[in-house]
């Protein structure tokens, strides 16, 4: 928004504008937000599971 | 011992007591205590002292003493004063409260307003008078609400379009505060559950909702949702919106109750087990008044996260606070008030964010029930 161009602002913004196919740059930066994400949430829940109280 | 003038003698426990010594107690002891108390505090205190009195008075110089408050456009407004030009968010502040909502039935919003802290105000506060009735208008409150500002039986419609500045951020606020909270108790639930089907699902929808950030979201529903609906079907974009932000706040929400579900001890559920009470009572009796008080603050921060996030809606084009101060700073009338307005724009969130935060302080130190000494 304030002028750095990450990756929703090239391939979301110039690409999309450029090429007008909405739903193929879109499902891009989903993908690689969503990649990021789930390692991240993926890697918290295995560590989450390891360091859980232990209870009958 | 012999007795001279000055002394005088006291029989043993009967000497009056004499005053506490000069610095330990009162502003000065505050002071030596917390200010000066080290060498380090002392440095630490000079140097903020330092800082106060290089930014303060000028900051209030420009902010209000020497600000222009009445101008006709910013020529006039240099002329008159050299502070901040107040002059241009008292001749807007209606387009950035009200967006582009008619003239003549802005009292419609005014009333749904006014309305909106009627109808809150027993849901919030306990010692509410008459409650269990003004409930029935909370829940009736979205309808009355929804009737006042679209229009319909007997009000003149007005289509969502124009709908902008601060009466979209609360509209999309307060929806999406209010229906993520059930949906987010719900996903947490179905995520512990021990019904493989229920379990997937919720995993799936948690994790895919939480991994894309809002701002895809929001071009999925306004450009690509007419990929996945029959043809011809097209939804209010401001209702594609609300759901979108909905749905995003209750993933947020369903993790942060799922960390104050596993705070609670497997004596309870088999507490409640043992008294017979079935899964859906004992959530809502034993489970749940428990997980919810724990994670008050990651709820409240979710909310006030979530009130933020509504200015997102400026990508699809929807025009709230940040976007009709965005739009005038491009009058050129008015050039070059950048301060003023985004000053304007964030002191309203402020106000807002704040409430909702000291409204959290107080709703956890009512549930206290004394576990911490």
């Amino acid at each position: 928004a304030i002028g750095y161009m990450d990756i929703v602002a090239t391939i979301g913004g110039i690409s999309l504008m450029q090429t007008g196919k909405e739903m193929e740059t879109m499902i891009i930066v989903i993908a690689f937000y969503l990649l990021v994400s789930l390692i991240i949430s993926a890697f918290m829940n295995w560590y989450n599971s390891r360091i859980k109280l232990v209870e009958r | 011992m012999s007795e001279t003038a000055a002394t005088k003698r006291y029989e043993p426990g009967t000497h009056p007591d004499l005053p506490p010594p000069t610095l330990s107690s009162g502003p000065l002891y505050w002071m030596k205590e917390n200010l000066f108390s080290s060498w380090y505090n002392v440095l630490l205190t000079l140097v903020g002292v330092w800082f106060l009195w290089t930014i303060l008075p000028p900051l209030i110089e420009w902010l209000w003493l020497d600000a222009v408050f009445k101008a006709a456009d910013r020529a006039e407004c240099q002329k008159l004063g050299d502070g901040a030009c107040w002059a241009f968010i008292s001749e807007r502040y209606k387009l950035f409260i009200y967006g582009f909502y008619p003239e003549p039935e802005r009292w419609r919003v005014n009333l749904a307003f006014v309305l909106l802290l009627v109808a809150l105000a027993p849901l919030l506060f306990d010692g509410f008078p008459q409650r269990g009735k003004a409930m029935i208008f909370s829940i009736l409150y979205p309808f009355v609400a929804a009737w006042l500002l679209l229009g319909g039986m007997g009000l003149e419609p007005v289509s969502t379009d124009k709908f902008g500045g601060t009466l979209l951020n609360i509209i999309v606020g307060v929806t999406g505060i209010a229906f993520s909270l059930p949906i987010g108790i719900i996903l947490a639930l179905g995520r512990a559950s021990e019904l493989p089907a229920v379990r997937s699902v919720c995993i799936i929808f948690i994790e895919f909702i939480r991994g894309v950030p809002l701002i895809t979201l929001l071009f999925v529903a306004s450009t690509m949702l007419s990929y996945f609906l029959p043809p011809g079907t097209s939804f209010d974009l401001l209702m594609r919106v609300l759901i979108m932000v909905t749905l995003f706040a209750s993933g947020y929400m369903a993790e942060v109750i799922r960390g104050g579900l596993q705070a609670i001890p497997r004596g309870q559920y088999e507490a409640a087990d043992s008294l017979g009470l079935k899964y859906w009572q004992s959530m809502r009796l034993v489970i749940l008044p428990q997980a919810l008080k724990i994670s008050i603050p990651g709820i409240v921060n979710t909310f006030i996260g979530l009130f933020k996030d509504t200015t997102l809606v400026i990508i699809i084009g929807l025009l709230d606070i940040l976007g009709m101060g965005r739009a005038s700073l491009a009058d050129a009338k008015w050039a070059g008030l950048a301060a003023e307005v985004y000053l304007s724009i964030a002191l309203f969130f402020f106000l807002f964010c704040f409430a909702m935060s000291r409204y959290s302080l107080y709703l956890e130190s009512k549930l206290e029930t004394g576990h911490k000494t």
